[in-house]
């Protein structure tokens, strides 16, 4: 099926130096993000800023100035303690839509700048807010809805209660 | 039994151990050296994110091969029309003749998907039959009869050229 040539050439296959980089300082990234925050950065810590510019489908994702292709992962270094003391969760969002674009959530509320609490609401340019919804020891599947014409797009949160983790997944419909 | 778990993974020992099996199925998967180390590197923060609790090393090494599989599959999805980028323009490799890649990497890629991944594991990479199922989640079965009509894939491509 194969000659002894090609099965030493895919043997002689050896992964690159700088994946090796990547993955350590993937790693170092976790770590420093674990155990580097204090107590007084937790709010700011659960506050990650998500930036949406533009997709495909006119938006596109950033993550503190990272851009996201389908996955966001963002740490929630509350220790279990503090986690009873801060009843919600806080994510500051900033969308930049080129459309008009109708914007709501499953599960909280749309805190904006001016304090007001809302469950949807549009847009077509740059708007921010803060998306809190409560804490809960199972958080249910949190989505936020991007609907811009006929093309609907989604945000979807699920929280991993050992890793402290919440995962952000962008969808299309 | 004893559980092989570590609290906190240790990814330099980890990446030294794996880092260049997975990155050599990733790339023959994907035959693109970029995507290759994108689903490496998605592996390894799933390991980093998930520390899961691994029986013994066998299992731990069969979850990262899945785990890489995997983003290689969604990979694969996202770009059906997946350029093809030779080994040879990435620059730690050494040139095309010296490893003479192309001619398996094209041959397999004519593999559908499926086949594609019991190829790599069981006749490149030299994994038993046993090992190969658990790396990629199925039945012992399942493998065999994936492995079979593989084999019989690639031998009428090697006939076809």
């Amino acid at each position: 099926m194969f000659s002894n040539e090609e099965l030493q050439s895919y043997r002689d296959i050896k992964a690159p130096e700088e994946l090796y980089e990547k993955v350590i300082q993937s790693s170092s990234s976790h770590k420093r993000r674990l155990h580097g925050l204090t107590y007084a950065a937790v709010t700011i810590a659960a506050c990650f800023v998500i930036v949406f510019t533009r997709t495909p489908n006119d938006i596109s994702v950033n993550v503190n100035g990272q851009e996201l292709h389908k996955t966001i992962q963002f740490y929630d270094i509350s220790p279990a303690s503090d986690m009873r003391t801060s009843p919600v969760f806080s994510i500051p969002m900033e969308i930049d839509a080129e459309h008009e674009t109708k914007i709501s959530v499953s599960h909280g509320v749309l805190i904006l700048p001016d304090g007001n609490a809302v469950m949807e609401l549009t847009t077509d340019g740059n708007t921010t807010f803060c998306w809190e919804f409560p804490r809960g020891d199972e958080l249910p599947l949190c989505r936020l809805k991007m609907q811009s014409g006929r093309k609907t797009s989604y945000i979807d949160l699920t929280y991993d209660n050992d890793t402290n983790i919440i995962i952000a997944t962008k969808n299309k419909q | 039994m004893s559980l092989f778990h570590r609290s906190k993974p240790d990814i330099d020992a980890t990446y030294k151990k794996y880092g260049d099996l997975l990155y050599r199925v990733a790339f023959a998967q994907l035959a693109n050296d970029a995507d290759a180390q994108d689903a490496v590197q998605d592996a390894f923060i799933k390991y980093m994110t998930k520390s899961p609790h691994f029986t013994d090393e066998a299992h731990e090494k069969a979850w990262l091969i899945r785990v890489t599989m995997n983003h290689c599959h969604d990979m694969t999805r996202r770009n059906k029309n997946h350029s093809f980028h030779p080994l040879s323009e990435a620059s730690h490799v050494e040139s095309e003749e010296q490893h003479g890649y192309r001619e398996w990497l094209e041959r397999i890629h004519r593999l559908p998907d499926l086949y594609r991944s019991i190829i790599i594991l069981h006749c490149l990479e030299g994994f038993s039959l046993q090992e190969t199922a658990d790396s990629l989640g199925i039945s012992l079965s399942a493998a065999k009869m994936r492995l079979s009509r593989g084999r019989n894939i690639l031998e009428q491509i090697r006939q076809e050229e």
